[in-house]
């Protein structure tokens, strides 16, 4: 399944802005970003709809990872998702330039909470974003029993339009 | 040297760029025409062109690439098939889409553009391609022209707009209203028949292969996604619209970003690819390996 | 004034398999099986009731595919992206109960 993902080009700013701001105890900041889907010839695609930072206060202390964020967060992030059903992407940032990586505790991570999301949005893909500095990475799952793909590409639509992200 | 060493200032991307985006043109008439041979001549690879009409010789005025030929034969040409003949005579192995139809049957190639021009002379039409291209995040630009009666004598007019996400749509813009919806519905939506001529229609056609061009290879930094240029024939200028700034001021309620993508999607009924990663896809490729194995021998 | 929550209720216990929409601001419905009395047989289809004015029109029926040999006026629409059909048949006022609003424009294939 080739997936691309759209975003305006305006929410990606934001998202930067935001993603970069520091916190008072976790090292990354994460938000959600709700999106609709659509099939077509070449594969999926997900239109990003609204971004959201979760809120200091569902961030949890947890010396043992970068980041950890409550039920709380989840559960903001689904009531917002659940009419019009939206696919769920939680978004973080690396930092730097160039096509980012997940790293593995973000692909553990996910892989234990992204699945359950199908329960609450059955119909809709879920998964994760990390952003770079010009570019980002995407692993979405079509279904909570199947594996997670990369997202083919990144489409920004704006005062200008641009592809980046792209997977071989 | 190549044939684009002229516009070089375009940037070390605009290669790429020219050989990968894909722009569909709607309307392949007066403005639709001259949009294709421009886009062409500057080197777009990818093309989806629409228009389920044939030629007839009214069109000979100002559809570029048309010829007496076209029109005089037992079927006279399809617009595709001249938007293509001009496309392959300045293009270098291009990819031609050609929908013969209605464009709202082709939504499955639009949703795979990254532009869509619209050259429609149905409200209608260019209400739901509006709305088509709101809801799948696709930069929109229209362009229209039209002649009207005054007191003394003709007033050439048109307009170009660009609509993006969040951004005025055409309703916001006052291009699409329930009036002009009205009276063309009480004709069973007809539309066209109105006085066409080549030349506001190159203007107007220009202007929107420069909005086109400044979208996907800008030139400067002072790039927008939004535009609303007014077309004065009479006075020969091409100005900004105030509606645009008023209409501004405003989210556009009438495409919210929540109403983006296919209400009817469901994952449960895709037809998903093998070729995943993970480690359950990994046992898949394993056990497909085995079998496979297991019968050669 | 009508309450599109609740007249979009009494449709889905009509139709379970109904679903509200939004198009352009304006709650739809999507039917995706209803019966349509088609002479004296029942054609399946799937169905847009769009219980708004729209195109001169003070309400509207959209299917899937067109019911051949009945109905004037054939249209092809784009709605949500995809095809649909509708043919010409006015006078079914946007002020009535929904289901009224379907029933009446069914009418037209009988």
């Amino acid at each position: 399944m080739k997936a691309r993902i759209k975003l305006p080009i305006k929410m990606l700013a934001e998202m930067r802005a935001d993603l970069h701001r520091p916190h008072p105890f976790a090292y990354e900041r994460v938000g959600f970003i709700t999106a609709g889907a659509c099939a077509y010839s070449d594969g999926a695609l997900l239109l990003a709809r609204t971004y959201h930072p979760v809120d200091d206060e569902d961030y949890i202390p947890d010396k043992t990872v970068g980041v950890k964020i409550g039920s709380g967060a989840f559960r903001k992030t689904l009531q917002r998702s659940y009419r019009p059903p939206a696919a769920i992407l939680h978004v973080h940032s690396h930092g730097g330039r160039g096509l980012p990586n997940f790293s593995g505790v973000d692909v553990r991570s996910a892989r234990e909470f992204v699945p359950s999301l199908f329960g609450a949005v059955p119909r809709m893909p879920h998964g994760i974003i990390v952003l770079s500095g010009d570019s980002a990475s995407g692993l979405l799952w079509f279904g909570p029993d199947k594996a997670e793909e990369y997202a083919f590409e990144f489409i920004g639509v704006g005062a200008s339009y641009i592809k980046f992200g792209e997977r071989p | 040297m190549t044939w684009l060493d002229r516009q070089s200032f375009l940037g070390e991307e605009s290669n790429t760029v020219l050989e990968t985006r894909k722009i569909a043109i709607i309307g392949l008439c007066g403005g639709g025409s001259h949009i294709v041979q421009q886009l062409a001549h500057i080197g777009f690879r990818n093309f989806v062109v629409i228009d389920p009409q044939r030629v007839d010789e009214t069109n000979l005025n100002r559809l570029v690439g048309m010829t007496r030929e076209d029109a005089k034969r037992k079927k006279p040409t399809p617009k595709v098939d001249i938007a293509e003949r001009v496309i392959r005579s300045v293009r270098h192995e291009p990819f031609v889409h050609k929908v013969m139809d209605l464009w709202q049957t082709a939504g499955d190639i639009l949703k795979s553009c990254d532009v869509i021009v619209g050259c429609l002379d149905s409200v209608r039409a260019k209400d739901e391609l509006d709305a088509f291209c709101h809801r799948f995040m696709i930069p929109y630009i229209d362009i229209g022209m039209d002649v009207h009666k005054t007191a003394d004598g003709y007033l050439i007019a048109g307009q170009v707009v660009l609509s993006s996400p969040d951004t005025p749509c055409l309703r916001c813009l006052g291009i699409v209203t329930e009036d002009a919806l009205k009276k063309e519905g009480q004709k069973y939506g007809q539309a066209g028949g109105q006085p066409q001529v080549v030349w506001p229609n190159g203007v107007l056609a220009s202007s929107a292969v420069g909005l086109v061009m400044q979208l996907l290879l800008p030139w400067h930094s002072t790039t927008t996604d939004s535009a609303y240029l007014e077309y004065d024939g009479n006075k020969h200028v091409m100005v900004p619209s105030n509606r645009l700034a008023i209409a501004a001021r405003h989210p556009c309620k009438h495409y919210p970003p929540n109403e983006r993508g296919d209400p009817s999607f469901d994952v449960r009924q895709l037809k998903i690819s093998r070729k995943t990663t993970g480690p359950q896809s990994n046992m898949l490729a394993k056990i497909i390996a085995f079998v496979s194995c297991r019968l050669c021998h | 004034m009508t309450d599109p929550n609740r007249e979009f209720q009494k449709v889905k216990s009509a139709f379970p398999r109904a679903e509200l929409w939004t198009e352009s601001g304006q709650q739809i419905v999507y039917l995706p099986d209803i019966g349509i009395p088609v002479g004296g047989n029942i054609q399946r289809a799937e169905a847009i009731l769009w219980p708004w004015a729209r195109d001169s029109y003070e309400s509207r029926l959209f299917l899937a595919t067109r019911i051949e040999g009945k109905g004037d006026n054939w249209n092809i629409f784009n709605i949500l992206g995809r095809v649909w059909h509708a043919c010409s048949w006015r006078g079914v006022s946007s002020d009535l109960p929904w289901l009224e609003i379907l029933a009446n424009h069914l009418r037209a294939f009988k």
